[in-house]
């Protein structure tokens, strides 16, 4: 993939994995200020009626951005980015961690913007749904 | 517990003017995994940082007593951004919150928080419309 606007609408970009594990929850907590202990603490997350520790939504949003962002030119920007979180993802105390799953297709494409629906799935669960995210060519 | 319907609409003030560093940046661009030069100098920022910025201003209001909310069982339902531009290091910005709607159902408080970020020149540059869910005590 050279170019994001050589792509038509119905066209994928290359399937982008990551793994996630508990040292980049820490990490994301202290660069997004965002310290719930529902992300660090088994003991406070299966006490709220979570599975185990889960990554932050916002860790996984942003994450995710990168299949599209990875590939834009220093003269684009990101205008629109939205999303639902539909399942956590769960991310075990070993060293392996989590495997995310991204695939972002070509939805519709203008002059100057391109319009991208993002799937994301950890094992067989939907992570996030309605994900839209638009790119502005100036 | 239900959340108190009387604070939609309620704006609270706006934060003190806080200025993006490249070190900011960096380290959010290491914490998503982004790729990140190590020496630039003037950096554009993920699409998804905006959050960082007001995660402070949505963290006091999720806490404020005013608005009934059970904090510990707050899960994040929906977000958005809308940008007008990227934010950059070097931006002086200033974030105001308003809660724009509360709804309960079935026991669950949907709070809707929505962030203005402006520039030093007071233009608009980014809206964040986040859906935060406490989820029914009963779950």
């Amino acid at each position: 993939m050279n170019s994001l606007t050589s792509l038509n609408v119905g066209d994928s970009l290359t399937l982008m994995q990551y793994r996630v594990k508990r040292s980049d929850l820490i990490r994301y907590a202290g660069a997004s200020l965002d310290f719930n202990p529902i992300h660090y603490s088994d003991r406070i997350a299966t006490s709220v009626g979570l599975p185990g520790v889960i990554a932050h939504g916002m860790h996984t949003m942003g994450a995710v951005a990168r299949v599209v962002t990875d590939h834009l030119p220093a003269s684009a920007f990101v205008s629109s980015y939205s999303t639902k979180f539909s399942n956590p993802v769960i991310v075990p105390d070993d060293d392996s961690g989590a495997l995310v799953s991204v695939i972002a297709t070509v939805s519709a494409k203008e002059k100057d913007s391109m319009f991208f629906s993002i799937e994301v799935t950890c094992g067989n669960q939907k992570i996030l749904s309605q994900t839209k995210l638009t790119v502005i060519f100036k | 517990m239900a959340a108190n319907l009387e604070m939609i609409g309620f704006e609270y003030p706006a934060s003190d003017p806080l200025q993006i560093t490249v070190k900011d940046i960096q380290n959010f661009c290491l914490a998503i995994g982004d790729t990140v030069p190590e020496y630039a100098k003037v950096l554009a920022a993920p699409p998804t940082y905006a959050i960082a910025l007001v995660m402070q201003a949505m963290t006091h209001a999720m806490n404020d007593a005013r608005l009934n909310l059970n904090y510990a069982r707050v899960v994040h339902a929906e977000q958005r951004f809308e940008h007008t531009r990227s934010l950059v290091s070097g931006d002086l910005i200033t974030v105001t919150l308003t809660i724009s709607d509360i709804k309960n159902r079935m026991g669950n408080d949907f709070v809707t928080f929505v962030a203005r970020i402006s520039d030093a020149k007071e233009k608009l540059v980014t809206t964040s419309t986040s859906v935060l869910v406490a989820r029914s005590e009963q779950q």
